[in-house]
């Protein structure tokens, strides 16, 4: 089988790439691995995530659908005696700044509603597992070998892979990247579920909308989320360190059950009950980074080459907007441009590192020194950081901007680029000593072995 | 420098309902909304700028912390004029600073 652009995974940076390359005229192939609906955890979108959403035209459909409306994200500081508030907002072509909202998201929902709506727009869809990647003489990648639901193998060519694996790394796995480093927050582990009967805001606006997100923040590292999912139910997270896990040796429902509480006094105010409706789910050492993710007949997208932290719900973001910026790209090169370079999509690569480097920095500050970032965000830099929080953090985004360049100063860093490649250093930049190399195969290959094994 | 009666007030309000600060190593005790506060306010009613590397909260932990970082400052007649952020900076329905009074 032969196709021009394969697109591995079925999530919304494959179905966001498929529908932004439709309308350069290239009608993709998506390969999904897992039968749609299915759970998936990065349910609050930022502001610039709604507009890619717009921008593909589904506005009505999230709309007919009764995604919760998000106004903005409230962080309570440890005890709940403070807490402050970012609006989402949106910049217009004058770079004029307006108050926003943008959509929380049940992501079975959202993501099935995304794949159909590709597929509708001219994407094929077919059932099946990327096993290992086609690779040219040059190393060039030419497809994917795919293995089907009925146990039977094929070779499946393009022209070019996009990566839409997610957290599976498919591309990074199989060392078609550069390497994967482990990234600073790769010592924590993210519990998850969602619950009903929680108590909500009752506003309908602002501060106070009632489908805002809310953080709760104990201190370092010990983190909850509080994400409306619908008129009933709210998606509730906790992350620690797993050191903390571990030394309790209770199940995930159980540790779930008996810290979550502990994070704030405001979480039992606002879940006085635990009624779950759906499994506890982890997520161990979820932080890391590809080198060299663009190449000869390959782009990652998204989770499938960076994750730093799940603080400020930017994976939706990241991702679709990736795809959005890729798919101009994908089609001059297979118009043939770059095809003599040594990694035609060298510039695409480096806006978007430049960018996830831009939220890194944003989030280590917050970690490390998060009495001068709440100071930078209320007092310093509001309008700069409104940017930031609403997932502008791309160049052509007046990005790096004073607030960021002053993170950088107090996080004592300099990003340097080497040529069109990465930052350098790479991995955990707070912790340069913790920039190891992540092991596909060690020492923590899946959460359940993970799980199994402590 | 001495601390300006102002700020001193300032920080007595904030920490109520405890008493007003008398020996200058007892911790202030202020929220970090309020720490925020206090830091605006020495910017615009004192000229005095508060670095970057200065937002650390050991500086505003007791009287005697704050006294030193003051001290280490330009009278106010010769503070330098405060780089000016993005022209946008106040946003309609911002929510801003807030102190929960539950």
């Amino acid at each position: 089988m032969k196709t021009d652009v394969l697109i591995v995974g079925g999530g919304p940076g494959g179905a966001a790439a498929a529908m932004f390359l439709i309308r350069e005229g290239i009608k993709p192939v998506i390969l999904e691995q897992e039968e749609f609906p299915r759970f998936h955890i990065g349910e609050s979108m930022t502001g610039e995530a709604a507009q890619v959403v717009r921008r593909l035209c589904l506005k009505d459909e999230m709309i007919k659908k009764r995604h919760p409306i998000k106004h903005g994200v409230k962080v309570f500081g440890a005890n709940a005696v403070n807490s402050w508030y970012i609006p989402v907002s949106s910049r217009d072509r004058e770079w004029n700044l307006s108050l926003s909202t943008t959509w929380q998201v049940r992501r079975s929902e959202f993501d099935s509603m995304m794949l159909r709506e590709a597929e509708a727009r001219g994407a094929t869809v077919i059932r099946g597992t990327a096993t290992k990647p086609l690779l040219a003489d040059d190393s060039s990648v030419r497809g994917v070998t795919i293995r089907w639901p009925d146990g039977g193998s094929e070779d499946f060519e393009a022209e070019i892979v996009l990566d839409c694996s997610g957290q599976a790394t498919f591309l990074a796995n199989q060392r078609v990247t550069g390497p994967k480093y482990v990234g600073s927050y790769d010592k924590q582990v993210a519990f998850f579920s969602q619950v009903k009967g929680a108590i909500r805001d009752t506003g309908t606006s602002g501060e106070n909308a009632k489908d805002n997100t809310l953080i709760f923040y104990e201190k370092k590292f010990h983190w909850s989320w509080f994400i409306p999912l619908d008129e009933e139910v709210v998606s509730v997270g906790l992350v620690v360190p797993r050191a903390d896990f571990l030394e309790k040796k209770q199940t995930a429902e159980e540790f779930f059950r008996s810290d979550l509480d502990k994070i704030n006094p405001e979480i039992p105010r606002r879940i006085p009950e635990m009624k779950l409706v759906e499994k506890v789910h982890v997520i161990p050492n979820y932080s890391y980074q590809v080198r060299g993710f663009c190449g000869k007949g390959f782009i990652c997208v998204g989770d499938a080459h960076r994750f730093i932290d799940p603080i400020f719900s930017f994976g939706l973001t990241v991702t679709m907007r990736e795809a959005e910026f890729a798919a101009p790209r994908v089609r001059e090169y297979l118009e043939g441009k770059g095809r003599d370079k040594a990694n035609p999509f060298a510039e695409h690569q480096i806006f978007c590192e430049k960018g996830i480097d831009n939220l890194e920095d944003m989030i280590d500050l917050f970690w490390e020194q998060p009495f001068a970032f709440a100071t930078f965000v209320h007092h310093r830099y509001p309008a700069e950081l409104t940017d930031a929080f609403a997932g502008r953090i791309y160049e052509s985004e007046h990005q790096p901007s004073a607030a960021i360049l002053t993170f950088r100063k107090l996080l004592k860093r300099t990003r340097e680029y080497d040529q069109d490649d990465y930052s350098v250093p790479i991995g955990s930049r707070f912790h340069p000593e913790r920039a190891a190399l992540w092991e596909p195969n060690s020492p923590v290959p899946t959460t359940e072995e993970w799980m199994g094994a402590r | 420098m001495e601390i300006p009666q102002e700020v001193r007030d300032y920080i007595d309000s904030n920490r109520s309902p405890l008493p007003p600060l008398t020996d200058p190593d007892e911790p202030v005790q202020l929220d970090s909304l309020a720490l925020i506060r206090l830091v605006a306010f020495l910017e615009s009613d004192f000229g005095i700028k508060v670095e970057d590397e200065e937002l650390i909260l050991e500086n505003f932990e007791t009287l005697r912390r704050l006294g030193a970082l003051l001290e280490s400052k330009s009278p106010a007649a010769e503070a330098p004029e405060l780089p000016k952020p993005d022209s946008s900076t106040v946003l309609p329905g911002w929510g801003g600073l807030r102190r929960d009074t539950r």
